[in-house]
């Protein structure tokens, strides 16, 4: 794939030759011809055709379209995260939880007297017509079913006679999905992703449990329950994390596209030197990305949640500002009722953002500018459906949640223009209404 | 300073870009909204 770049507009060549084009302000795509390519490489005597293909590319570049709109996130917070359980029954090789899932400080179920009393807050806050989403992690979460129980319960109660909507998500990895904790689920129409990085000879490896055994068959097994109830689930999702520890995206792919998944969700566990690791991981995605589209279309493109995202904001014309919502509408408990604004970095001090029902707002400050001004992304390409990159990434490669990791915005742009390829592939129709053939 | 073109282009005015009209496609309005996954809080939330 290579790209080329004039002002606002993206021009991106398969390997086949065909040529997308993006306006990177008004997040339109479009087909291009050969002579635009051409155009937008310096030419010292250019033909009269591609003056002419220089003159749309400028007013392309110049249009500005109404339709289009800064994504607004709600006022205050909507999503609370809550470690229910700080231990794990896994040891995950990569696991960025302490390496164990305690985050240095094991406790096998969350402090309720404490989350009651902030989730109380949080939902008082919420005005009538708006939503609120609770995800369970951990630690790993089932270890604590009761507690998923209580709080749910408790939640519900809270907006009884409200016009709120409460969603309920969870990460587990599966082990302990019993009929029982299937079923606990689905009462909650919970939406469920299970952790399970690809097949046997890679899960086990990498997600083995704390004796050192393969987690792989119990994790299918907790799957298949989940199967079993799904209509009942809000969805079911898998999500696996490759980085220098294992690449090969295709393999994992191969592993779970026959499992009745609503979507499959792939992300790079970052460290240090992962740049090559970074790169056979876009690889792979793209190949996956040309996989999933020749097996099911649009449809099946979009059960890889990143390509799904992609298709989401530009249909929706919403310019994405902010990469997550950590410190404007989302927080982070921990067990013991300490505040962050994102997951992974609880137990650290200095990222404490309140406790219990105090929260630090002068803390908060440093969230409230949308991330792409932050990060100083205005030049780049992708920044509308980026939105700033992962403070957690950028502290973990540069030291500083807003210093960006270049790996990170490497990675993004290339999965980000693979997503624009696919994109005009599934939405371009001729003047026949045929879809073409752009690669 | 160019001037600037409040009105988006037709494909009928242009013959070297061809844009690509929002249209949702059949068969995914109804595909669940997933947002949440292992490890990350997803874009936009």
């Amino acid at each position: 794939m290579k790209l080329a770049r004039q002002n606002n507009i993206i021009a991106i060549k398969s390997p086949k030759g065909t040529v997308m084009g993006f306006h990177a302000h008004n997040l339109q795509v479009a087909m291009l011809d050969d002579v635009v390519w051409e155009a937008l490489s310096p030419s010292p005597s250019p033909s009269a055709e591609l003056k002419e293909a220089r003159e749309e590319l400028l007013a392309w570049n110049n249009e500005q379209d109404a339709r289009v709109s800064d994504a607004i996130l709600p006022q205050g917070v909507r999503s609370l995260a809550i470690n229910v359980a700080q231990l794990c029954n896994l040891k995950c090789t990569y696991c960025a939880a302490g390496g164990d899932g305690t985050f240095g400080d094991p406790m096998k179920e969350i402090d309720l007297e404490i989350l009651y009393d902030q989730i109380r807050m949080l939902l008082h806050d919420v005005p009538n017509g708006g939503d609120f989403k609770f995800t369970f992690l951990g630690g790993e979460p089932l270890l604590a079913p009761d507690a998923l129980r209580v709080i749910h319960r408790f939640a519900k109660l809270q907006v009884a006679g409200r016009n709120i909507r409460l969603k309920f998500d969870i990460v587990t990895n599966g082990t302990l999905v019993t009929p029982k904790n299937a079923e606990l689920l689905a009462s909650m129409n919970c939406h469920v992703t299970v952790s399970l990085d690809g097949p046997p000879e890679v899960n086990d490896l990498s997600r083995p449990t704390k004796a050192g055994k393969g987690s792989t068959a119990k994790a299918l097994e907790g799957l298949a329950n989940l199967v079993a109830v799904k209509d009942r689930l809000g969805s079911l999702a898998v999500g696996s994390v490759f980085g220098q520890h294992f690449t090969d995206v295709v393999a994992t792919y191969k592993f779970l596209q026959p499992m009745a998944l609503d979507s499959i969700r792939f992300d790079f566990a970052v460290g240090e030197g992962d740049g090559e690791a970074s790169a056979k991981y876009v690889e792979g995605l793209s190949t996956v990305a040309d996989m999933a589209f020749d097996l099911g279309g649009e449809g099946e493109l979009r059960r890889l949640s990143m390509f799904d995202q992609y298709f989401r904001v530009l249909d929706a014309k919403k310019r994405i500002r902010n990469h997550c919502g950590a410190g404007k509408t989302h927080l982070h408990v921990d067990t013991r009722g300490s505040l962050t604004t994102c997951q992974w970095f609880v137990g650290v001090k200095d990222e404490q953002v309140g406790h219990g029902t105090s929260i630090n707002q002068e803390a908060l400050k440093e969230y409230a500018d949308p991330l792409v001004e932050q990060h100083s992304c205005q030049t780049c390409w992708v920044r509308n459906l980026c939105g700033g990159g992962c403070m957690y990434v950028n502290k973990t490669k540069t030291g500083s949640k807003h210093k960006k990791d270049s790996e990170f915005c490497t990675r993004t742009r290339s999965i980000v223009a693979k997503g624009i390829e696919k994109y005009a592939e599934a939405r371009y129709k001729t003047d026949h209404g045929v879809r073409s053939e752009t690669h | 300073m160019q001037k600037q073109d409040t009105k988006p282009t037709t494909e009928s005015e242009v013959k070297h870009i061809k844009k690509i009209e929002t249209q949702p496609a059949t068969g995914t309005e109804q595909k669940p909204e997933i947002r949440t996954a292992g490890g990350c809080i997803p874009v936009g939330t």
